[in-house]
């Protein structure tokens, strides 16, 4: 039953190209021009830093382990976290599920939901982590079979992801619904299942604040004692080998020193954890999930009237603003506030960039009780929280600003069929989320340079350049999600993995690492023009964009047909 | 109050709306009825600005739809076929945010809303929010809201699908009522008892074109059909 839902989806992706017009094959094009120079950009990036990592003998085994360990700990967290996030939707609030629930096959939907998980999650990982595997073949001469292997430890952690994230939504479920029933309450509500989730969250990021963030490099490596031949590995492998993604660390490791057996058998536990994970899924899939999504279908609310009297005084809105921009503005943010799963994901991302601001603190630390100074941190690692700052506000667009206009497919007849230019629906939405992410971006911008010290070396440098990048990738957002808008479809987080969602990284992502680039410049040589020339060329893209919206969105029409 | 002179919309290669050609006077209810897919609903959304047209022209109130979208749709209400509203909207909200886009002074939003919630006895349940109600109730919050700003014409897709047979009959009611008040009225509608209600006029749609239109006695000489026929039996006249 999942194959032709699966094929669903394949033959929706083959119809855009189908139906091409010239603009969409150039889109299209365009697109892949990006993405490959963004991969070459990767591939280059990442060779540089491991043939730095490399250079030192000594500490070689170890700072590769480190670095692995934290790749694959990353990897790993950020596909089990959106597993756990699009799998509590997917199986409890699908639009589609009616239907498919109602037919005798009904136990094929959360296997359905699975695959959409494991592909959703997988993919656009692999495309970071080939170039970075590509960068370390390239370094230390990994053979082809050692490099397949490790895309496999890859594609084995995002199975293990998606299978004890959908199976732990299901244990949480199975739990709240049983001691309901013993207390005679009504515990298993998406609420209650969300506050489980956020509680995940805290616990993983206390264990990692405690055991992970806080190393001391020096220690674990025991760089101290030079009468050993390298650095020992044995205190970070320890330190890691509780998360199961240690195994794909070490096997690398294991690989890129030419054990190739060892390599292969380190597998063989993730394996296995995958192989339990999916045996729980698939028994609490069989044996919970109807009557867990049965119970989730339900509400208390009396569609009676009389049933329900509350407050009778009235209340008005918009309750804050007035004109019809501010209605719309205050609209933009009244959903946004009141969608459950939107918020879930906006402390999902908090959360990770939260983890982030703590590396940077635990980096204060390790600096300051080596007696280096504040602003004495290296002009490169300065430059790299440009690109880290880029990446998150992109992250936050991507998510929540891109999609905004093709999410309104049902709804849109609101305010399209009202007395207003649509062109105020798009400045309603540019103002909402050019605000709140530049204020979210200049908060944690300030927070991340004010605990490296990057202030004080560059008064006003690091948060103006900030200021600028995060506007501009906000209204590069924004606007090509009303560019191209997609109304077959009003689920984020599929709209963001469209063609023009990754064409919004590709090119947000080259545009951060030009920007770190220029500031690099202009920090060690002095070069000040580079700042001014991505001042204006951030300008004439603003600019450019807006004058495209202007242009497209008073024609634009509100419906899935304009495709055909 | 709508004219509608050789409206042509195409989606690619295929025609949805062809030269169609309607005039409808205040005080008129004009049905639409057809087969699915014969252009209703593209051609409602046409005249909202939902959809642009690809040739032909649209008035409402003597206002171009195109040239002028603000000034003509500040005198049309609109009822979709689907009540889709932002789940986390409450009622009364989403009431005060469409009154809002129409202009309208709190006071009167408050006024008429609360003179209408009356009538479709939604009182109380105005708090609540939209992912909570039935399909039934989420209607009848669209039937207000296109109401509320008292426009002078009211489009209207599928009135009264999913509504209560109490509440379809306040909704016919109000219908009437806005009519012989001079506004005017376009439904389209599979609901053919009801078209024959209420309708002064109607017009049968088949693959985008016009095939008949009139009062229910010239549609039943034209099809050729007995004098007592319903209009589900002229209906199957022009269409089988």
């Amino acid at each position: 039953m999942e194959r032709p839902l699966l094929q669903y989806q394949v033959h929706a992706a083959a119809r855009y190209f189908r139906t091409s017009t010239i603009a969409r094959i150039i889109t299209v094009l365009l697109f892949l021009g990006v993405f490959v120079f963004v991969g070459v950009g990767m591939f280059f990036f990442f060779k540089g830093g491991f043939g730095y990592i490399f250079k030192d003998e000594f500490l070689r085994p170890v700072v590769a382990l480190y670095a692995y360990e934290l790749f694959f700990l990353v990897v790993g967290a950020l596909m089990f976290f959106s597993a756990l996030l699009s799998g509590l939707f997917g199986l409890f609030r699908s639009q589609t599920a009616s239907w498919i629930m109602a037919s005798p096959r009904f136990r094929a939907f959360p296997w359905y939901v699975l695959w959409r998980v494991v592909f959703a999650s997988t993919w656009p990982l692999l495309v970071i982590a080939l170039p970075a595997l590509l960068a370390l073949r390239s370094v230390t001469g990994l053979t082809a079979a050692a490099f397949i292997a490790t895309v496999g430890s890859i594609i084995l952690l995002a199975l293990l992801s998606a299978f004890s994230a959908l199976a732990l939504l299901l244990a949480i479920g199975t739990i709240l619904r049983e001691v309901g029933a013993a207390l005679k309450l009504r515990l298993l509500t998406i609420g209650t299942i969300t506050l489980a989730i956020v509680a995940t969250f805290l616990i993983i990021g206390f264990a990692f604040s405690r055991y992970v963030a806080p190393l001391d490099f020096a220690v674990i490596s025991q760089s101290q004692n030079l009468a050993l031949g390298s650095a020992s590995i044995e205190s970070v492998a320890k330190n890691f080998s509780l998360v199961p993604t240690h195994f794909s660390a070490l096997s690398l490791l294991r690989f890129q020193q030419g054990n190739y057996t060892v390599g292969v058998v380190l597998l063989i536990p993730l394996l296995v954890l995958v192989l339990i994970a999916a045996l729980v899924f698939f028994a609490l899939a069989n044996l919970s999930y109807l009557v867990l999504w049965q119970v989730l279908q339900e509400g208390e609310f009396h569609a009676e009237p009389g049933r329900n009297l509350k407050n009778s005084h009235p209340v008005s809105f918009p309750r804050v603003f007035t004109g019809t921009l501010g209605t719309l503005f205050e609209k933009e943010a009244l959903i946004m506030y009141r969608n459950s799963r939107n918020m879930l994901w906006f402390v999902f991302m908090l959360f990770i960039w939260l983890i982030q601001t703590s590396l940077n603190l635990s980096f204060r630390q390790n600096f300051l009780r080596y007696g280096l100074e504040r602003g004495s941190v290296p002009y490169s690692f300065q430059a790299f929280q440009i690109v880290i700052l880029i990446y998150f506000v992109s992250a936050f667009v991507l998510r929540f600003g891109f999609p905004s206009l093709s999410t309104e497919r049902k709804t849109a007849w609101i305010v399209a069929s009202a007395p207003v230019d649509t062109l105020r629906l798009f400045w309603a939405k540019l103002l909402f989320y050019v605000t709140g992410f530049t204020l979210l971006g200049l908060i944690f911008g300030i927070a991340n340079s004010g605990f490296l010290g990057i202030t004080i070396g560059n008064p006003f440098l690091f948060v103006g350049m900030a200021l600028v990048a995060i506007v501009t990738v906000s209204i590069f957002g924004v606007s090509l999600g009303a560019l191209f808008p997609n109304f077959e479809s009003d689920d984020p987080e599929l709209l963001s993995t469209s063609l023009p969602g990754l064409a919004f990284i590709a090119c947000s992502l080259s545009y951060g690492a030009f920007g770190a680039y220029l500031y690099y410049l202009n920090t060690v040589k002095g070069f000040s023009n580079g700042l001014i020339f991505f001042a204006v060329i951030s300008l004439a893209w603003a600019l450019s964009m807006i004058a495209a919206v202007r242009r497209k969105v008073p024609r634009l029409e509100f419906s899935a047909l304009q495709r055909h | 109050m709508l004219s509608i002179k050789n409206l042509t919309k195409k989606f690619g290669p295929k025609v949805a709306v062809d030269r169609l050609s309607i005039e409808i006077k205040p005080g008129e209810i004009f049905a639409l009825i057809g087969p699915n897919g014969s252009g209703k609903t593209t051609t409602i959304k046409i005249i909202t600005g939902l959809l642009q047209p690809t040739d032909g022209s649209v008035t409402v109130a003597d206002c171009d739809v195109t040239k002028q979208p603000i000034k003509a749709k500040a005198a049309l209400g609109y009822i979709p076929d689907e009540p889709s509203i932002w789940s986390g909207m409450t009622g009364e909200e989403f009431l005060h945010f469409t009154g809002s886009l129409y202009g309208m002074p709190t006071s009167r939003r408050i006024e008429r809303i609360r003179s209408l919630l009356d009538d479709f006895a939604l009182k109380g349940l105005e708090k609540e929010y939209f992912e909570n109600y039935s399909r039934g109730n989420k209607q009848k919050f669209t039937i207000i809201a296109a109401l509320m700003h008292e426009p002078k014409l009211l489009l209207i897709d599928e009135p009264i699908v999913g509504l209560d047979p109490t509440s379809a009959e306040i909704a016919k009611k109000k219908f009437v009522e806005f009519s012989k008040k001079g506004g005017a009225v376009l439904l389209a509608t599979h609901t053919l008892p009801v078209a024959e209600e209420i309708a002064t006029r109607i017009g049968v749609l088949a693959s985008g074109r016009l095939v008949a239109t009139g009062s229910m006695s010239e549609l039943r000489s034209r099809s050729k059909v007995s004098s007592g026929a319903s209009l589900e039996q002229v209906y199957m006249a022009f269409t089988s």
